[in-house]
């Protein structure tokens, strides 16, 4: 009977959106890694946090009245509610019992609650007795004034602020992962603390100058010696005794060094997986990024560019050292596989990603990391460099929307230069947007200034722009009059004659210097391609 | 303005080389490749170039592969940057007014090699990153100008010298009226009188044009070639045909008096 209302509900819970609403809401809140209210919630509960242990201490000597007592009670209500919603975002119950009654359904046996309930309290009990969620429920406890001992709960509260800083998540994490060296560290120590304090106890406890009186006496001495920290308020009184405390001494030094190494070197260690996090935790907030994978030549000219321009970008790359290279010049850089699945899904290709920028120096590299980005994501603009002429084909076969042939280009650049050399200076110059005069391509608006003139009416020297041409959609002009060329989709006309009419999305090629070209795009009421 | 019939000489026949002396043997057939590895002569032969083994340490073997008499301009195409100084050296002690092209394989040997004597450093990996930045964050220029300017067909950018008593010598450039006689876009000029440097079109409008100065221009290659011509057969300016031509939209043919050009 029990058993039946139990899975009615849990089906009504579990077909109730509005439920399962609420229920996403208090995990991105609480837990959700990747959340921006939980980072609101997270400020918003150490701020709680901290007022609340300054109060405390506060009341330890003075007496704050109703407020203080208002305030803890508000306190604590806000604890206890954060823990019982900690509870129960942490797993689905209904889920359980849902399907432990199917499998039951299925199988044609008699569906009985008990284990399931017991299935879901063992996963309840998981999550109370994790060390957070302990935590949690000790912060609360200082609220019980009456008990003084309760007081050092306080403590608790302090430790919470665990949950909030994630950084010192990781420093638990740094330590965790020196388990081993730590436990044995510990155990040579102890080892050295037993021996030495039963040692000053045999020989100092009974003399009626030493402060020794009970064990406990003696093991507090050692600690303070081998910590060398060595307060000086009990000294060995015998010669044997300064001998144990000599040995002590030597030893403590042993100690001390040894752990400090051992937590240097952990952190050392667990510094590229620090920055890592900080880079990804930058990339979540930006969103049309391009990806440079290969930071060599080529790619440090690329990655130039778009940091002149302000865009956004990172540097992926598998040798250290030039990731070291990209940060040294303040660039955004990991040190990666970028033809692995992973990397590129932890990049959020899907939603994040506008291009990818191969330009390793190996052509059979930049195939792989064109055919991953490309299986991965239909849409994402893949740009390869091939550095053989062979490799073209095959990188267009991977997926790349461009390809450029390294020394292809060159060849022709050079080839320019024989003949023309001011011109080529010109145009390269103007091309690379090194020189103050730089080329940019404009859209015509609707009903902008532009939108049905001509090309005489529109005036371009007025605007100290020189027109090169204008790319309208195939088909839209005949084109009798001017050298036309195909581009996809589009088509290039070569210097319209002067009654050229142009209209709306049309994109004009102009060339000019970056001050003219942005008047002229303000006019237009829109920003270039 | 040189003309077009100078020999050119590559220095070293490795991947680089390979691909510019192809395009380079695509329009002249006076190229020379010259190399001290006797295997990548083989290859360049094979390929049907002029070669010869030179050792570029000896002036005595560069001289006789015509350097400082029938080379005009040199290629300096080894793989190592300090080889290709070198060679920049040697060259230009033997001839100070060969020209010299070298490539950079590190930006920071560039102002080395210009101190060397080359006339111009080309650094590969500058233009292969420029290009993928066009095509990343300009795409429209990007494909215009791979279509237009980069590729083989019809559109070509040139400079013209401006010869003495032709139509352009004496005027402003603010007063030139090209675009009513020519399928030509000006982008500027070097103005002998001001130095070297390029100046772009819309800045220099007051600029008098004399013999000597150049004119950047773009256009089909049948009307630089007139352009070329008239200013060499020095027509006046009266006798040239007002270009015609209309967009074929529909719009009526209006020359209004605002075309400045």
């Amino acid at each position: 009977m029990i058993s039946k209302k139990v899975v009615r509900l849990c089906y009504y819970l579990d077909d109730s959106p509005r439920y399962r609403q609420v229920k996403q809401f208090f995990y991105r809140l609480l837990s959700d890694p990747h959340s921006r209210v939980r980072t609101y919630f997270d400020a918003t509960m150490i701020v709680l946090v901290i007022v609340s242990v300054s109060l405390l201490i506060y009341q330890i000597k003075q007496d704050l009245g109703w407020f203080g007592n208002a305030f803890e009670i508000f306190i604590v209500t806000v604890f206890i509610t954060e823990y019982l919603l900690r509870a129960w975002v942490y797993n689905d119950s209904r889920a359980i019992i849902i399907e432990r009654f199917e499998r039951a359904e299925f199988m044609h046996a008699n569906f009985r609650i008990a284990p399931a309930l017991g299935e879901v309290i063992n996963q309840k009990w998981r999550y109370a007795s994790s060390p957070l969620a302990i935590i949690d429920l000790l912060a609360i406890l200082p609220s019980f004034r009456g008990v003084r001992v309760l007081r050092i709960f306080l403590l608790f509260r302090l430790f919470k602020l665990f949950r909030y800083a994630s950084s010192v998540n990781e420093f638990a994490k740094v330590l965790a992962e020196k388990r081993f060296e730590l436990a044995t560290l510990g155990l040579f120590a102890g080892f050295i603390v037993i021996a030495s304090s039963t040692a000053i106890y045999v020989l100092e406890a009974g003399l009626p100058e030493s402060r020794i009186d009970t064990f406990f006496d003696a093991v507090y001495w050692s600690l303070v010696t081998i910590s060398t920290v060595g307060y000086g308020d009990i000294i060995p009184q015998t010669p044997e005794g300064r001998f144990v405390a000599m040995a002590l001494i030597v030893s403590g030094i042993g100690v001390i060094s040894f752990f400090t190494s051992i937590i240097v070197s952990s952190f050392a260690e667990k510094l590229r997986t620090l920055r890592e996090h900080r880079v990804f935790a930058e990339l979540r907030r930006a969103h049309d990024f391009t990806v440079v994978c290969g930071y060599g030549r080529v790619g440090e000219v690329v990655v130039e560019k778009l940091a002149a321009e302000n865009a956004y970008f990172l540097i992926l790359d598998k040798d250290p050292d030039k990731v070291e290279l990209a940060r040294a010049s303040g660039y955004l850089a990991l040190q990666g596989d970028a033809s692995s699945n992973d990397m590129l899904e932890r990049l959020r290709i899907q939603e994040a990603v506008r291009a990818i920028v191969c330009t390793t120096g190996d052509d059979v590299v930049n195939v792989f990391i064109t055919l991953t980005a490309r299986y991965l994501n239909k849409e994402v603009l893949i740009i390869a460099r091939a550095n053989k002429r062979e490799s073209a084909e095959k990188l267009r076969l991977a997926g790349a929307n461009h390809v450029v042939v390294s020394f292809e280009s060159v060849g022709r650049v050079v080839n320019a230069y024989v003949d023309q050399p001011v011109a080529f200076d010109a145009l390269y110059g103007i091309l690379s947007g090194n020189k103050d005069v730089g080329t940019d391509a404009v859209v015509v608006p609707p009903d902008s200034l532009a939108d049905g003139k001509s090309i005489d009416a529109i005036d371009f020297p007025h605007y100290r722009l020189v027109l090169f041409g204008v790319v309208v959609p195939s088909g839209r002009v005949s084109d009798l009059y001017t050298s036309v060329f195909e581009l996809e989709k589009q088509q290039f006309h070569f210097h319209p004659p002067g009654d050229f009419v142009v209209r709306s999305n049309d994109i004009l090629v102009l060339f000019g210097d970056d001050f003219s070209l942005n008047h002229f795009k303000d006019k237009l009421g829109k920003s270039g391609l | 303005m040189p003309d077009n019939k100078h020999r050119i000489a590559l220095f070293g026949y490795e991947k680089l080389a390979v691909d510019i002396a192809d395009s380079l043997n695509s329009i002249r057939n006076d190229v020379i490749v010259l190399d001290s590895n006797e295997e990548n002569i083989r290859q360049a032969e094979k390929l049907g170039f002029e070669t010869a083994v030179v050792d570029y340490s000896r002036d005595q073997e560069l001289r006789d592969a015509g350097i400082g008499s029938d080379i005009d301009t040199v290629f300096c195409l080894l793989p190592d940057d300090a080889e290709n100084i070198f060679l920049v050296i040697s060259v230009r002690s033997i001839d100070p007014v060969v020209r010299i092209v070298s490539i950079a394989d590190s930006p920071d040997s560039i102002p080395k090699f210009l101190a060397a004597g080359a006339d111009k450093v080309i650094d590969p990996y500058e233009i292969s990153g420029l290009k993928i930045w066009r095509m990343l964050r300009k795409p429209i220029i990007s494909q215009v100008m791979e279509r237009t300017l980069m590729s083989e067909l019809d559109l070509n950018m040139a400079q013209v010298p401006i010869t003495r008593e032709s139509f352009l010598d004496g005027r402003a450039i603010g007063d030139l009226r090209l675009r009513d006689f020519y399928d030509l876009v000006l982008l500027g000029m070097v103005d002998r009188t001001l130095g070297d440097e390029f100046i772009f079109r819309t800045r220099g409008l007051r600029h008098c044009l004399n013999a000597g100065d150049i004119l950047v221009i773009i256009g089909p290659r049948a009307e630089i070639d007139r352009l070329k011509r008239d200013l060499d057969n020095r027509l006046p300016i009266e006798s040239l045909p007002k270009l015609k031509k209309s967009a074929g939209d529909g719009s009526p043919f209006d020359h209004s008096d605002t075309t400045r050009d």
